[in-house]
């Protein structure tokens, strides 16, 4: 069974570069476009999520707050969490160090997404 | 450490290092209309109103009802004093201080202890020495004169205040220096960059304790004599720096708190330098209102605007100058630099600064302050004065300086001792996208990492705003300077990384028909908004 893929970005274009990319591969593609509703989506726990795609700048809740509210929760303490960004501030040691499990520049090229995306969630 | 005769003029016990030893006598010397007898006055007069040390005082020149009337223009009640028997004044011929035998006072000395007696004097002026001086020719005997009348003065229990005329030949030293304990020199000659004379005070030697060297400024006000000393007293151990990691303020304006890696390091002096209309005297405000809004104490220091021309100007940008002022929260203290010497302003932002509790400040002109100095090279000297004192009492102060025009290879370049200053911000100009917009930059910020970026800087009824950075910049110096907004170049970019993942993915073999037609619609998609934003940018019509 494909696994699902929640997908946080407030860029239309972004968001459907990566649906396309893990569609294509056969992943399941739910996107929101702020960290608000991405943690509304996953604390409602309907819907199983195995990785979650977050950018950084993002209206209503960052990607940095999203992250640190999922991780303050037990049950997501070990949910892959995937963050990208084009923020030149951002890097790979300190989004580890908040409790990413990985971190990719944007623009990111679908095919290292796709190399992530599997060393991941498989 | 005996006790000392504070004279209440604060910036000259300060001078004497806490005032004069009692019974030490004390000659102020100077030309005429330099400020002798009102220096003289006020002692006499602090010293029955503050200390409880009545006085008397013996005039040659002057008639008492004169001097009652001319005093009174500093406030002083001289004739309230007689009657409240605090102060005796008596008018003399400098004759009463002949005596007709060696045995017997002479009248003067008489007349002097009856008044001490009378009301318990501990201080007296003569106004002044220079008329028993000149009774005789005979320099031994004009000796013997003041210094037997300075030992019958001293033997009534009195401190001796004594004025004298200045010598005509230059350098001359008088036969009443050698007799007294104490000289103070003053002085008061046409001043090169100000409307008025320049009045200044040395001591040239006070018997028995010490005093602060070289000449210090004072000037005659509504309240009397004002001493502003050349160096600041002993000040504070500066409360920032032992230990810990010091302090951000915040700027007030938003976006300039990151440049700044989280705002003003406390307890630092940054200078603002920039070319007239580049927000200066603005960023400088907002960063004192800013503070003021949290009851911080605030000073604003202003060499060029009249506080309510400055208030009406900022209120339109969103700042409450003049409420705040009205409220205490806020002080500005305006000085026009042709009518001030900066030791006066230094003294005033002295005593703020000890009373306590002042946070940050702002000097508006600073480049007015050597406009404002007699000697160019006395500069340097002012300017280390201010960031001395602001270090000490740990206030966190800014100082806009004008750029006239900018030359050489960098901003820094033309601002004056950069290097003295912990913290420098340039506001500039720049050519971006066909139009004119204004730029901050923060050059130097100690006390921790800070931002390099040149960014846009605006204002408008909410105060400063700092935009995004500009990339591909260059000429900035040449006045020619051009540049993209970084937003504007990443935007155009953006359709272009879609483009180029799209066709990376036409190109996968596993993508079957359906999908290849669905990531070909994307890439048209993407290829009309580039063309659309290449034709908004460039602003082509076709």
């Amino acid at each position: 069974m494909g696994k699902t893929v929640l997908i946080a970005d407030d860029n239309e274009s972004v968001r459907t570069i990566l649906k396309l990319t893990l569609q294509f591969k056969g992943y399941t593609i739910i996107e929101v476009d702020d960290g608000a509703k991405a943690l509304d989506l996953l604390l409602a726990g309907q819907t199983p999520v195995d990785l979650l795609i977050s950018d950084i700048a993002m209206p209503n809740m960052s990607g940095l707050e999203l992250l640190a509210r999922l991780r303050g929760e037990e049950r997501f303490a070990t949910l892959p969490i995937l963050i990208c960004s084009a923020e030149e501030d951002a890097t790979e040691a300190d989004m580890l160090k908040r409790g990413a499990s990985a971190f990719l520049v944007k623009p990111c090229p679908p095919s290292k997404l796709l190399d992530t995306v599997r060393a991941l969630v498989g | 450490m005996p006790k000392l005769m504070q004279t209440g003029i604060e910036g000259l016990d300060r001078v004497l290092c806490g005032g004069f030893l009692y019974h030490n006598s004390i000659l102020l010397k100077g030309a005429p209309g330099c400020g002798k007898t009102t220096l003289g006055m006020q002692i006499i007069y602090n010293g029955a109103t503050l200390y409880d040390e009545p006085g008397v005082i013996v005039l040659f020149e002057q008639f008492p009802q004169q001097l009652f009337r001319d005093v009174s223009s500093y406030g002083w009640d001289l004739r309230g004093l007689e009657e409240q028997g605090k102060l005796r004044v008596l008018f003399s011929e400098p004759e009463e201080v002949v005596s007709p035998d060696r045995m017997i006072d002479p009248p003067l000395v008489s007349k002097v202890q009856a008044a001490a007696y009378e009301i318990g004097a501990r201080r007296v002026l003569v106004d002044s020495v220079s008329h028993i001086l000149n009774l005789t020719r005979d320099q031994r005997e004009a000796r013997e004169l003041l210094l037997r009348f300075i030992n019958a003065l001293k033997s009534i229990g009195l401190t001796p205040v004594l004025t004298a005329e200045a010598e005509n030949t230059a350098g001359a030293i008088g036969v009443d220096e050698y007799l007294t304990d104490c000289v103070l020199n003053l002085s008061s000659e046409a001043a090169r960059n100000k409307t008025f004379a320049i009045r200044e005070l040395s001591i040239r030697k006070t018997r028995g304790h010490d005093h602060l060297r070289g000449r210090h400024v004072f000037r005659l006000t509504n309240r009397g004599v004002e001493v502003f000393p050349r160096t600041p007293g002993r000040l504070p151990e500066s409360s920032v720096t032992t230990g810990g990691a010091l302090a951000r303020l915040s700027s007030g304006i938003s976006g300039l708190d990151e440049l700044l890696g989280g705002g003003y390091t406390q307890g630092t002096s940054t200078i603002i330098a920039g070319m007239p209309g580049t927000f200066k005297t603005t960023l400088g405000v907002q960063f004192v209102t800013k503070g003021a809004r949290s009851d911080e104490k605030c000073i604003l220091v202003s060499f060029s605007e009249r506080p309510g021309f400055l208030a009406r100007l900022m209120e339109e940008k969103g700042l409450p100058v003049g409420a705040m002022v009205s409220e205490g929260r806020l002080k500005i203290l305006h000085y026009v630099p042709k009518e001030t010497f900066m030791e006066e302003v230094l003294a005033h932002l002295e005593a703020e600064f000890r009373a306590g509790g002042v946070t940050r400040l702002t000097v508006d002109g600073i480049n007015e302050i050597e406009r404002g100095i007699e000697e160019p090279d006395a500069y340097k000297d002012i300017l280390q004065a201010f960031l001395t004192l602001c270090q000490a009492y740990g206030v966190t102060a800014l100082f806009t300086q004008k750029l006239e025009q900018l030359s050489g290879t960098s901003p820094l370049s033309n601002i004056n001792y950069a290097s003295m200053f912990d913290g420098i911000i340039y506001l500039g100009t720049l050519e971006i996208e066909s139009a004119v917009h204004k730029v901050v930059s923060v050059l130097k910020m100690r006390g921790g990492a800070f931002s390099t970026d040149l960014c846009e800087i605006t204002c408008d009824s909410k105060g400063l705003t700092v935009l995004d950075k500009f990339v591909g910049l260059s000429g900035i110096l040449s006045g020619n300077a051009q540049g993209q907004y970084k937003k504007t170049v990443e935007e155009l970019f953006q359709p272009l990384y879609f483009i180029r993942d799209f066709l990376e993915m036409l190109g996968s073999p596993d993508v079957d028909e359906a999908q290849r037609a669905m990531i070909i619609e994307n890439l048209r998609a993407e290829a009309n908004k580039l063309v659309d934003k290449l034709k908004t940018h460039f602003n082509v019509k076709q």
